[in-house]
Formats: C-alpha cells, structure tokens, sequence
C-alpha cells in the first residue's frame, strides 16, 4: 500500500500536496454525485416519519443504519446528499458555462470593436447589474415555470455581466499590446485574433471569477430552491436540503451541518484548483 | 529614382486626433501629432527617422501600416494607396509593408510558440499549411540565426535578443518591400544591439528590403542610415544623405541633437560646441505660431515668430526647413 503510494506520488511529483488533495476531494463528490443511484443507501423520497430527525449512527426500524441522521419527514440525509450533489453540480457547472460563453463573447467584443457596439454591450451589462440578481432571477422563473434546465437556463442568462467586465477590461487592455497589432500586420482577421490571442492571455482573470461563481450558482440554486422556485420537492438539492434543516438547527443540527460541509468542501477546493490552473496554464511560469 | 523604385510615397500627412469635450468645461485642443510630412523611400533603402519622443515618429508609422488613418494626405505603398483604403485592400497592401516594434517582449504572443507566430502570417494568407508551413518556418528562423528546433519554443524562454530575431522572422515571412523598424534596439542590451543592426543590414542585403528606420540614437542612424529625416513637433526640419547629414548638420535642432551624442576621443568632445536646448518640447496639441522651433532655438529672430520656413533645398543636396541656417 505505501509502495503503491509512493509511486503514485513520483508520477505527479510537479504538483502540490495540497491540489492532489483538493482534486481527490472533487473527484470524490463528482463520483458520489454520478454513482448516487448505485451507492446511496436508501431511496432518498421514503418517508419513515417515525424515525424523524434521528441523529447520525442511529439504527432505525427494520434494521436500517442512518449513517448521517434523518431529516423531518425520517428520509435517510446521506442518500438525500449523495442524489442533491446531481442537481447542485449540475446546474453550477452548466450555468457557469453558459454565462462564461455569454459573458466572455460579449465582453471580448465590446471591447475589440468598440464605438456603439461597446456602448450598446456594456451600457446592458450596467443595467443588468444593477438590477438585484435574485429579483431577476425570480421572475424569471414567474415566467419561465420552474426547473432543473429552467434553472441553468435562468441562471446562465442573468450571471453572465460579471464576465463580461472582466473580458472587456482585459481585452481593452490586451488589444493595445504590439503583438497583437503584428497580428493584425500579418493579415490575421478579428475572429482569428480574438480567440487564438486575446482569448488564451485573458483567460486566466476569467478563469478566477468562473471559480468564484461556480461557488456562488450553488448558493444561488439553493437560495432560489428554497423560495420553491427551483428544484421542486420532493427531489433534493444541497440548497434545498438547508433551507429545510434551517427550521430544525437546533434539534437537528446535522441537517444542515452535513451539506453545509460538503458545499464548502467543494467551493473551497474548486477556487483552490482554480487558482492554481490559472499559474498552471500560464507558460510564463511554467516550470521545466 | 525611377517611379517604379518607390516603396513609399507619402504626401502632406497630417494626423491629429480631436480633443474630446469633457463633461463639464471646454474641449480638448486638437493634437497634432503629424502636420503635413512628406516622405519618400526607395527600394532596398534604409531611412531612419529621428526626433524626440512625442515628435510624431510613432503616430507617422502607424499611418504608415494603416493602424492609424490620417487626417489629411496620401501614402502610397508601392503605388497603392493606404489612406481610406477599404479593409479588404488594406490587408493586400500590409502584404507589402511589415513592421518591426519596439519591445520584443511585447511584440510576442506569450501564449503562442514561437513557430506559430512566424507561421502565422503564411498561414492566414493561405500561402503555407501543415508540413510545408513547418518546413517554411524553419528556413526563416535559420536565416535569422535560430534553430528549426526553436519553433516549438515560447517567447519567455528566448533572450531579449533572439525575440527580437523572431519579431523580425516574422516581419520579413512576407517577403515585404518595406519595414518600419520602431526603435528596434532601444530595449536591448547594448551587447546585442550590434548584432540585431548587423541582421537587419545582412537580410537587407539578401532581400532588397527598404527600411524606415526609427530612432531617437543617432549613433545607431549613422550605423545603418543611407537618408536621415529629422523630425520636431510633427513637421520635417531636415532632411540629408548620411554622410551630408553627419558632416554638416545645418538645422539648430539637428545641431543640438549631434552635440548631445558623445565623442569617443576626448579631445573632440572637450573643443566641441554644444548646442544646449532650453525648455521643453511644447504640446503638440498647442504648437507655436511661425517656426515651432523658434521657443527653443539659440538663433531665433522676429522672422521665426511670424512666418513658418518651408523645407528647401540647399546646394548639398539637404533640404532644411529654418529661415537662418
């Protein structure tokens, strides 16, 4: 075991203890979240309301093992996780990508053509951002109905300003650099040096806001859930797991202290990655 | 100088870039960073072109290769002109015009190898792709003394010096008839600066390339200059052959300018007259009446104030542009 050890640890010598933890602790909570249907214990909609707000360990009726309690209609909290980690992840990832597509398109060409198309884009980036993003997002929703694309649908749509901002302050800044006018020179056309020059050096900064977001969209999921205009019970979502757990915290405070956790883990070692990615990806700094 | 011969041919350019009205208050005064120049290079004829930052060197190249449209005037690359030509005609003529930046460390795609950027002219111009494009590439980083290995390289991990050799891979992949070179040894370490000038020259030779060759170091214009243009505040003042020009410097700027370079035997240096300009350079964006030397110049008259001298020749061949030299 410590010799296979070992030579796993030969192989990946150039990374960092600390990013070979954090990206096992992703792998594993992606890997619960795929494998939920095969490895959760219980089916996480059977109701024992006998066993209500049973404390982790707890051997309820018939045997069954509550390895992390249960919540307040007696439904096995583990297996609720394991099936609520599908839809967290799911709609983060997906509407982290489409408000970077949105978001990154946008700002890049506002800020290589300017006149009135920088005008018309950022001048909507402002009034985006200054509407409150959950007031949006809510009626959204009002309109839309609710669910799981709706939701990525809704939250893609509305987060994607912040990137834009970022991509044209880069791109303003990138655009003026010689090499980028040695493009032009060399006959390349505005797509060409969009996304094979500017794209590849401002892709770090955006790299960093993706990450923070990331974090965010499962806040955001969780918060819209609980206000019942995300994933509707009885499916669960890490978000809708708390905002249940929240009336019982002081009864059952595993209810919320167990997704709690997890979503921290995850945002945490997701920004951790993240950052290191972005010194990775930058040649400059790459180590030979 | 035959018509055909001409690589460029600028006339009465003019750039200036409005002053834009501030929120509250009055607007900006119009800069004019280049105020009727008229230019002209020949094939396989290396220009340089000096002055002091904010004399509209920079501004003159960059309307040179299209990056700027001027104001007022035409440039004729080969024949074509430049000036309100449509993008499509823009991009044909840049087939023939290249140019060489300052910084090569800002002159490189960081994220780009080496060979991409040398490639990436042939590429988009649909001249070269795949195993010739690589073949191509190799043979133009060994004319300029890299290896074909260098190629899968990224610009950080190449010295000051052979960036600068990439740059001008990449400059000359075109096979251009013209080459603005800004400042194209300012930023290297003085040990190499021969090197590059002796590249530059060498490919010349071998290519027939003309070069407009921009520099405030007049050391390095004698090293490689067959015709010096001297530029102040957006206007020529002088204009002469390299050997004219360094024998008999006429133009009290220009004067000032030579008597600023050092000499290397200190005899010459200690009986030399210097020529010491008082003041500063004025804003382009509000260039004296008359002569727009005169608020600097040690020989000025009431004739400076009121009238502007016009470039005219002298029996050497100069043409100068002061109402007493």
């Amino acid at each position: 075991m410590t010799n296979a050890l070992a030579a796993i640890r030969r192989r990946t010598s150039r990374v960092p203890v600390s990013i070979l933890i954090v990206a096992v602790i992703i792998a594993v909570i992606v890997a619960a979240a795929i494998l939920a249907p095969w490895i959760a214990p219980a089916d996480p909609d059977r109701q024992a309301l006998l066993s209500r707000l049973k404390p982790p360990g707890t051997i309820g009726r018939g045997g069954v093992t509550y390895l992390l309690g249960t919540d307040d209609l007696g439904r096995d909290l583990l297996s609720r996780i394991l099936y609520g980690a599908r839809v967290s992840l799911g709609v983060a990832l997906l509407s982290v990508f489409v408000s970077t597509l949105v978001g990154v398109t946008l700002g890049m060409i506002a800020g290589w053509f300017r006149g009135w198309v920088d005008v018309v884009v950022m001048r909507l980036v402002d009034v985006m951002l200054s509407i409150p993003a959950i007031l949006l997002a809510v009626l959204t929703v009002a309109v839309l109905g609710p669910g799981f694309f709706k939701l990525v649908l809704v939250l893609g749509l509305t987060r994607w300003p912040r990137y834009t901002r970022v991509a044209y302050a880069q791109t303003l800044q990138v655009a003026n650099l010689p090499f980028i006018k040695a493009s032009e020179l060399a006959g390349a056309g505005a797509m060409r040096i969009l996304f094979r020059h500017v794209l590849p050096n401002i892709a770090g900064p955006i790299l960093i806001v993706a990450t923070s977001e990331f974090g965010l969209m499962i806040l955001f999921e969780a918060g819209l859930s609980f206000l019942g205009l995300g994933i509707q019970p009885p499916a669960s979502s890490w978000g809708s797991i708390m905002s249940v757990g929240r009336q019982f915290v002081e009864r059952a405070w595993w209810i919320v202290a167990f997704p709690g956790g997890c979503l921290v883990l995850l945002v945490l070692s997701v920004n951790v990655l993240g950052d290191w990615l972005r010194d990775r990806l930058d040649p400059r700094s790459r180590i030979r | 100088m035959t018509e055909g011969a001409r690589v460029l041919e600028a006339r009465d350019v003019a750039v200036h870039f409005p002053g834009r009205a501030g929120l509250f208050g009055k607007p900006a005064p119009t800069v004019k960073a280049v105020n009727g120049v008229d230019l002209v290079i020949a094939a396989g004829e290396t220009v340089a072109l000096v002055g002091e930052s904010g004399c509209g060197k920079s501004t003159l190249s960059n309307a040179i290769v299209g990056l700027q449209p001027p104001t007022r005037g035409s440039i004729r690359i080969a024949g074509e002109e430049v000036n309100g030509a449509s993008r499509r005609r823009l991009r044909a003529i840049r087939r023939r015009v290249q140019m060489i930046f300052q910084d090569p460390a800002l002159s490189l795609d960081p994220r780009a190898t080496v060979g991409a950027t040398v490639g990436e002219p042939l590429l988009v111009r649909g001249i070269a792709r795949g195993a010739e494009l690589k073949r191509r590439v190799a043979e133009l980083l060994t004319q300029v003394g890299l290896r074909p290995e260098h190629a899968e390289r990224y610009p950080h991990q190449f010295s000051g010096g052979q960036r600068q050799r990439v740059v001008i891979t990449r400059a000359l992949a075109l096979e251009p008839e013209l080459v603005i070179c800004d400042e194209p040894v300012s930023a290297l370490d003085v040990s190499v600066r021969a090197q590059i000038l002796n590249l530059l020259v060498a490919l010349q030779r071998r290519t027939g390339v003309a070069y407009l060759f921009v520099s405030h170091d007049l050391s390095v214009v004698r090293h490689i200059a067959d015709r010096v243009v001297v530029m102040y505040l957006g206007r020529i003042v002088e204009e002469a052959g390299r050997e004219t020009f360094f024998a008999d410097p006429k133009h009290p700027y220009t004067r000032a300018l030579m008597s600023a370079v050092p000499e290397a035997d200190p005899a010459v240096q200690r009986g030399k007259m210097r020529y010491v300009l008082s003041g500063e350079l004025p804003s382009p964006a509000n260039i004296p009446p008359g002569c727009p030397f005169h608020t600097r110049c040690p020989l000025a008259t009431e004739i400076c104030l009121a009238e502007r001298p016009e470039l005219t020749p002298r029996p050497d061949g100069a043409r100068v542009a002061c109402h007493h030299a």
